[in-house]
């Protein structure tokens, strides 16, 4: 076996090119799968860390009052182990502030009423007590505007200017994804932030004492949400889960998806790398069928050169796998990296969970299987077998040939291309999902950034185009203000798809231009549904809904005249003209205005808050220059994976043939002339994967999309033919630069061993 | 019509020099038999690879006609070699994944001559066989289809090194026939490198080499080759 041991050695050295495939593919399949499971695996434990030592609430109600008797109502349905109530408004802060500063901040304060579900975590400064004058605030917020312990908050509450002081900075669990308004996409701890304060101090700061108006709840039941409804009748606003608190489920859902993204990609790259074993350990026997008889000659038994080409499997597979583990912390971190901007938390760790051990031990398996597989179909034989030289499985006639009118007119290359590939299927099925692998990732990390941006674009500049939208509670302000009117109310539809939505009544105006799935504007007569609630909810045009509106006793009932293909705001829209009508009351919040009334309205003191569109915008621009790494880093991993699926292939295809091009030299052809053969398998390869990749890109994108999705926001892919074209070019620009590489192996042609023994 | 004279070939340098080719000088003229005789290490494929345009010269001059071509560019001798050369190798050297009929027309292609490939693997005895591939062909269907890509290029000079080696002897003598028609049906010079001597009989021309030099030149009046065919 020493000698054999010399061999592997010796051969692994003389054709490190071609293992040199299999090595980068076992490492990809180890770093992304690992370095990916190493984020999800962290997240999931720093999360569960910070839930299990603070708690969290299962349900959040959310009311114009909570009773004595409403609490203890609740309290009692089944299921119910725990209540606490708070009181939750918004405030803007002038902190640091210039007095004529356009910059808002707003920040939503919370003062407990007893004894919280979920505590707060104190990352700096005192513990929460009940002394007035004292706030909390949060700490991604505190930094972002250079705000320190023991400073003066000045905030504006209805009209009124409040000094508060900074007694500490926390995190909380139910504010993991924080963004502050449902207008924002992503979290801008720049503008918004959150905060808690004692009961003395809300009561100092409003001049009154006043209802709790949200009810966390710890403990379910599977009738939870309509129970607390009936219990609250029109005082009931909302209600939200652990799955619909978007503060939340952006945070645990995130797991899931970078969890899917590991499974999707190391998929690729372990399936590439079982065909990348496969076709070298098979062009390693074929090269080596006289060594084979004279091992079996010798007496070696199949059994014992199975087992030496499987250990080709073995030592390139751990190799392979040891390069990925020790590369996989980097990767992990880059990606947490990118996750700390979007979510809170006290403590972020990387943590490895057996599944990444899992698959090492199927990597190196899948090597070893695959060498083994190849060595044991190829070394079945007699000595004489291969003394004579084994050419069992080679050439025959293809059906194709059948197609006279197609294969007639071919060129000679070309059919000796055909059935080259057909005779060696692993080979060019390698190749081609190389080649479609490569279109698929590159799609998805082009495509990723670009459906964002569309998403954001059609938003903000078809659906939408206010300047600013003032929020305000002033009915007098609003009636002498020129802009679009807009009530939103929390509502709950029957069907649904579990979740309560938002209803939005719109009055006429210019800003607001979404139009449904038949290309139409809002029309009076009927409800508008956007495409992803109306999808989940499985609700089609011209079908009848049930719409419970939150301060409403009663329910209303309306035909889905069309459904909006809306990407934000999941729920449902309604002209004022078809609101009235049915028997609502039109009590609009939000102003619609343009670039003229915003400056005109700037500073009035009925205004409670507003948001740009430009703001809205560039947060959302922000959320995707921020994972901007993340998709640049999967289309190096798609060219990378490209180059060297067809270096491989090009260079196991060129070895083959390499007697064949010298014997062609020797009969005349030119250099120039042999190229163009070199080049048939690759481009015809690159073709099948690249035609397979387009709509499989495609696919993949929506796949990866959809993993962004939530309930509130619906990521469609957005493929566009610019994106195929700059993906196609980088696929082809790999591949032709990969041919032109083997094909400068002609240069090295010995047209002498042409004339020599088979050898 | 070719002339190679004084020529030498050396491998290696200095103290590691190794002389293939010593002061070699012969011609070889128009529709030739001429058959190189020597034992392993005489430098005869080393000839032949110089009569073939796949190697140059150390020292010396060849010419083919009026033309010099020792001094050729890679891409001339490649013309050259396409253009004035045809081979058949020991081993056959077919495409595997070509047919008969098509590993004909592959070289065929190369030249300007409209004689479509199917005429050439006729000439061996082979139309039958054009659909088959190498694999399904014996050791002397394949020996008779690479001369049929190799007269498929119409070539005026015929390099043929050791055709019958890896063949029986009824079957060595059949393409030996063949070759021979070569030479005197389409007027091709035709040189055979072969360690057989009893081909020797067949030739219109021997050269014996041995260490490198030519031992001798004889001009011979061949024997008619009796096969079945004839």
């Amino acid at each position: 076996m020493k000698f054999l041991s010399i061999k592997l050695v010796r051969d692994l050295k003389r054709n490190w090119t071609q293992f040199f495939s299999v090595f980068l593919m076992a490492f990809l399949s180890v770093l992304v799968f690992v370095g990916l499971q190493g984020v999800w695996g962290g997240l999931e434990k720093s999360l569960d860390n910070f839930i299990d030592a603070n708690g969290l609430a299962d349900a959040w109600v959310y009311g114009t009052g909570f009773t004595e008797n409403d609490i203890q109502s609740i309290q009692a349905l089944d299921g119910i182990e725990k209540t606490f109530s708070q009181y939750e408004f918004t405030v803007s802060d002038l902190t640091n502030q210039a007095p004529s500063s356009s910059s808002e901040r707003t920040l939503t304060l919370s003062a407990p009423l007893g004894k919280p579900i979920a505590e707060p975590y104190f990352v700096q400064g005192t513990t929460f007590h009940e002394s007035p004058g004292f706030v909390w605030i949060n700490h991604d917020y505190a930094q972002a505007n250079d705000l320190t312990l023991n400073q003066s908050l000045r905030i504006m509450v209805d009209g009124r200017e409040i000094e508060l002081t900074i007694a500490g900075m926390i995190l909380t669990t139910d504010k993991l994804f924080f963004t502050g308004t449902q207008e924002y996409i992503a979290p801008d701890p720049k503008r918004y932030g959150y905060g808690i304060l004692s009961e003395a101090t809300l009561e100092m700061m409003l001049e009154t004492s006043v209802l709790p108006n949200v009810v966390e709840v710890s403990g379910t039941n599977s009738r939870l949400r309509t129970e607390i409804e009936s219990i609250m009748g029109e005082r009931h606003i909302a209600y939200y889960d652990q799955a619909t608190l978007t503060e939340v489920s952006e945070a645990l859902g995130r797991v899931t998806q970078i969890r899917n993204l590991s499974f999707m990609f190391s998929f690729l790259f372990i399936l590439l790398a079982i065909l990348a074993m496969y076709t070298t350990i098979k062009r390693l026997i074929d090269t080596q069928t006289k060594e084979i008889a004279v091992l079996q000659a010798l007496g070696f038994s199949n059994r014992t050169i199975g087992f030496h080409f499987t250990s080709f499997g073995l030592i390139i597979g751990s190799f392979g796998i040891a390069a990925g583990l020790a590369a996989a912390p980097l990767l992990s971190h880059f990606v947490l990296e990118t996750q700390k901007n979007i979510l809170s938390l006290p403590h972020w760790t990387v943590s490895y969970n057996s599944l990444s051990l899992i698959v090492c031990l199927l990597v190196l398996i899948i090597c070893m299987a695959s060498a083994y597989f190849a060595s044991d179909q190829a070394c079945t034989g007699l000595p004489a077998d291969f003394l004579r030289g084994n050419t069992k499985g080679k050439s025959a006639h293809l059906l194709l040939e059948k197609l006279s009118f197609f294969w007639n007119p071919l060129s000679y290359e070309a059919k000796w291309g055909f059935r080259d590939a057909a005779s060696n299927k692993m080979r060019v099925l390698m190749g081609i999902i190389g080649v479609a692998g490569g279109m698929m990732l590159i799609t998805a990390g082009l495509g990723m950034p670009q459906s964002i941006n569309h998403l954001v674009n059609k938003a903000y500049t078809e659906d939408f185009t206010y300047h600013q939208r003032i929020n305000t509670s002033d009915s007098a302000f609003l009636e002498e203000s020129f802009g679009q009117e807009v009530q939103i109310l929390p509502t709950r539809f029957a069907p649904d798809d579990g979740y309560n939505r938002l209803l939005m009544i719109i009055d006429q105006g210019d800003f607001v231009h979404m139009k449904t799935t038949d290309n139409e504007l809002i029309t009076p007569g009927g409800i508008y549904l956007t495409e992803g609630f109306a999808n989940r909810a499985g609700i089609q045009k011209g079908d009848q809904i049930e719409v419970f509106p939150a301060f409403h006793e009663s329910s209303f009932r309306f035909e889905v005249s069309g459904i909006i293909t809306s990407e934000t705001n999941q729920g449902a829209y309604l002209l004022k003209k078809t609101w009235l009508e049915a028997g609502g009351t039109f009590l609009p919040q939000t102003l619609l205005v343009d670039e003229e009334t915003a400056e005109a309205l700037s500073g009035n003191p009925a205004i409670t808050s507003t948001i740009a569109r430009q703001d809205q915008m560039d947060n959302a621009y922000e959320f995707v220059d921020s994972l901007g790494g993340i998709f640049t880093m999967i289309i190096a991993f798609a060219v990378l994976l490209v180059i060297v699926v067809l270096y491989n292939l090009g260079t196991l295809n060129f070895v083959e043939r390499t007697r064949d091009y010298t014997t062609l030299s020797v009969l005349g052809f030119r250099k120039k002339e042999l190229r163009r053969i070199t080049m048939i398998e690759n481009a015809a390869t690159t073709m099948v994967g690249w035609l397979i990749g387009i709509p499989a890109g495609s696919w993949f994108l929506s796949q990866y999309v959809s993993t962004f999705s939530t309930i509130t926001i619906e990521y469609t892919a957005h493929f566009t033919w610019i994106n195929v074209a700059i993906a196609s070019m980088i696929v082809w620009l790999s591949s032709l630069s990969t041919t032109f590489l083997v094909s400068q192996r002609l240069k090295k042609l010995d047209l002498v061993s042409a004339l020599k023994n088979v050898d | 019509m070719i002339e190679l004279k004084h020529i030498n070939k050396f491998y290696g340098e200095n103290n590691r020099k190794i002389i293939a080719l010593n002061d070699v000088s012969l011609t070889i003229n128009k529709g030739e038999f001429t058959i190189i005789l020597g034992p392993s290490g005489s430098g005869k494929s080393t000839l032949l690879n110089l009569l073939g345009g796949m190697d140059r010269p150390s020292q010396g001059e060849f010419r083919m006609g009026e033309k010099e071509i020792s001094h050729l560019s890679d891409e001339q001798l490649s013309d050259y070699r396409r253009d004035v050369v045809g081979f058949v190798f020991q081993f056959y050297n077919l495409i595997p994944s070509l047919a008969a009929l098509e590993n004909v027309g592959i070289a065929q292609q190369l030249s300007t001559n409209n004689e479509p490939a199917s005429h050439y693997l006729e000439s061996v005895g082979l139309s039958h066989r054009k659909n088959n591939f190498p694999n399904q062909l014996s050791g002397g269907e394949m020996q008779r289809v690479s001369i049929a890509r190799a007269l498929a290029k119409a070539p005026k000079l015929l390099l043929c090194d050791e055709p019958t080696g890896a063949l029986d002897s009824h079957t060595g003598k059949k393409i030996l026939f063949l070759l021979k028609k070569a030479a005197v049906n389409v007027d091709t010079a035709v040189v055979m490198v072969t360690h057989n001597a009893e081909f020797a009989q067949y030739a219109d021309k021997i050269i014996h080499l041995h260490d490198g030099k030519i031992k001798s030149i004889e001009q011979n009046k061949p024997l008619k080759v009796k096969t079945k065919e004839s």
